[in-house]
């Protein structure tokens, strides 16, 4: 990221984080914003040299919690809504988290695919079977 | 009066009591609905795209769409969900309320339920590829924080103490075995 930088209060983006994917190269930088920027649910997509190659939208109020999957898929929340995208947007997969979350605090996926969730008021750690 | 004078005199009053029975016995007429109907579409998830009769209208539920009397084919779909179609029967100016909720989807992935109790409020939550999953807890409800290691299997491993303030934000950066 040397020779390009996104200024991220510019863009209307005063949260956020960035997900780096070592295998495809690429970096994702997460809108995440509460006070409502247009910018809240946007995916920026870097080349791990800086190039901006793609911008993208989650469709969601605004992105909350991500990951990237070692398949390179990455797993955005909203809400109780967990969305599963390709590293260029296209939507796989979308649910609808129950009762048994409760608010989810976190998320996260391992080598067989396996959505690990965080459940806030539930104390409890639910597990998706892809 | 003559014979003939009395005879069409008769007639002419039997004809018009049959004709004032008949009328008294037609049934009252009611004016026939005419015009659209209105349907109303909500379902569970709502804003779902809405299909009619195989077009696409552009909106999402809940909506009410004006519709001509007659058979008319909702279709709802939504990733994630299953594909759900019905078909009914509006009649003229009426308003027909259609609630569908929508089951999962074959794609979605399958709850086990809970599977790790904690101890607190979870903050955040990271697995490496093989194992295993580590969770913090604790840092984000006034109590002091702690670490918490899980294998794939669902074993606890292991537990550290965070104390107060630690950052929310767990990240693995490396494949553990």
């Amino acid at each position: 990221m040397n020779d390009q930088y996104v200024d991220l209060w510019r863009i209307g983006l005063d949260e956020g984080g960035l997900v780096i994917d070592g295998t495809a190269r690429r970096c994702y930088v997460m809108g995440r914003s509460s006070l409502g920027f247009q910018a809240s649910d946007t995916v920026w997509v870097f080349t791990t040299g800086g190039q901006l190659v793609r911008i993208w939208k989650a469709g969601l109020a605004t992105i909350h919690h991500f990951t990237l999957a070692p398949d390179g898929t990455l797993y955005i929340t909203d809400g109780d809504v967990i969305r599963r995208f390709t590293g260029d947007g296209a939507l796989l997969a979308a649910w609808e988290t129950g009762n048994e979350v409760g608010g989810i605090g976190g998320l996260a996926v391992d080598g067989a695919g396996r959505v690990y969730v965080a459940g806030l008021s539930n104390h409890a750690v639910v597990r998706y079977v892809p | 009066m003559n014979r003939r004078q009395t005879f069409s005199y008769v007639l002419l009053l039997l004809t018009s009591f049959v004709t004032a029975g008949c009328s008294a016995k037609k049934p009252p007429t009611r004016p026939v609905p005419t015009g659209p109907a209105s349907l109303v579409v909500v379902s569970v998830p709502s804003g779902v795209p809405v299909t009619l009769d195989g077009t696409a209208t552009g909106n999402s539920t809940p909506n009410t769409f004006s519709v001509a009397a007659g058979s008319h084919r909702v279709g709802l779909r939504l990733l994630g969900y299953r594909d759900t179609t019905v078909t009914l029967m509006v009649s003229a100016a009426t308003v027909e309320t259609l609630s569908v909720a929508l089951g999962p989807g074959p794609g979605t992935p399958r709850s086990l339920a809970v599977w790790q109790q904690l101890p607190d409020i979870p903050s955040s939550i990271a697995a490496g590829t093989s194992g295993p999953v580590y969770v913090t807890v604790g840092t984000i409800g006034g109590n002091p924080g702690a670490l918490l290691v899980f294998s794939l299997a669902g074993t606890q491993l292991g537990q550290s103490s965070l104390g107060y303030g630690v950052s929310n934000n767990l990240t693995v950066t490396a494949a553990v075995t």
